[in-house]
């Protein structure tokens, strides 16, 4: 693969990943703020939800790691 | 002059080359990385929101506590008291004859002391003007976003009796 194409293909890796951990940030601080007001129902959840988006960080870390092995 | 400038950098260059392409990708991998950490901290962050909740409930309920005579705090007062320790200042409003309600009196912006003004049906907070409503602790108008800490009452054989704190921390 080129030079070139492999920049893409960081760029749109680093673009998703910046917008994922931007999202959890949010998650992080409503979560907080939330659990601060006394709201416990909504702490699972959303633990969940970042499990999720660590998932798709390191999905893609590991894709673009792969793609740069090639 | 500056011929020589350009050449004494042509040598320099040729000592150490520097490749900006190679190593400008090799940042912005390390940014990528660095932002997968991140998002492991935010997950470390989560756990330890449920590990604090869990740790929390574990915590033996405090005992109840009487507070006040049913007769000495008339329909649309209110007493202070501190429950479940010196160290926390709370207030009993009672609204109407059978209905009581106990909140913390710290306000949940920057835990100045609220004043319980039931003919107006609110606590207010003088330090940022922030105003509760008075039979839920909801934040009504001002800075707080968090309803006041609620403390659960009982009344029984003409006593008043704290049994717990309900809800949230400040």
């Amino acid at each position: 693969m080129r030079h070139e194409q492999r920049m893409v293909i960081a760029d749109a890796v680093l673009s998703i990943v910046i917008i994922i951990v931007v999202l959890q940030l949010w998650l992080f601080t409503a979560t907080m703020e939330r659990y601060l007001a006394g709201d416990r129902a909504i702490i699972i959840p959303a633990a969940l939800a970042s499990i999720c988006c660590f998932g798709l960080v390191f999905g893609l870390l590991f894709f673009y790691r792969r793609k740069r092995v090639r | 002059m500056k011929l020589n400038l350009v050449d004494e950098q042509a040598e320099w260059r040729e000592q150490f080359p520097v490749n900006w392409t190679d190593d400008e990708y090799r940042s912005r991998r390390d940014f990528t990385r660095l932002l997968g950490l991140t998002s492991f901290a935010f997950v470390v962050g989560h756990l330890w929101i449920i590990g604090r909740n869990l740790t929390r409930r574990a915590k033996e309920k405090p005992p109840p506590l009487a507070i006040a005579r049913a007769d000495d705090v008339p329909v649309g007062g209110f007493k202070l008291f501190h429950y479940p320790t010196q160290n926390d200042p709370c207030v009993l409003v009672r609204l109407a004859q059978n209905d009581w309600v106990a909140f913390e009196q710290k306000c949940t912006h920057l835990s100045c002391p609220v004043i319980p003004q039931p003919q107006q049906g609110r606590f207010f907070c003088p330090c940022h003007e922030g105003v509760f409503d008075i039979a839920t602790g909801e934040p009504i108008s001002g800075p707080p976003r968090r309803p006041l800490v609620r403390v659960t009452v009982t009344a029984h054989t003409g006593q008043v009796y704290a049994t717990g704190v309900e809800q949230g921390e400040v």
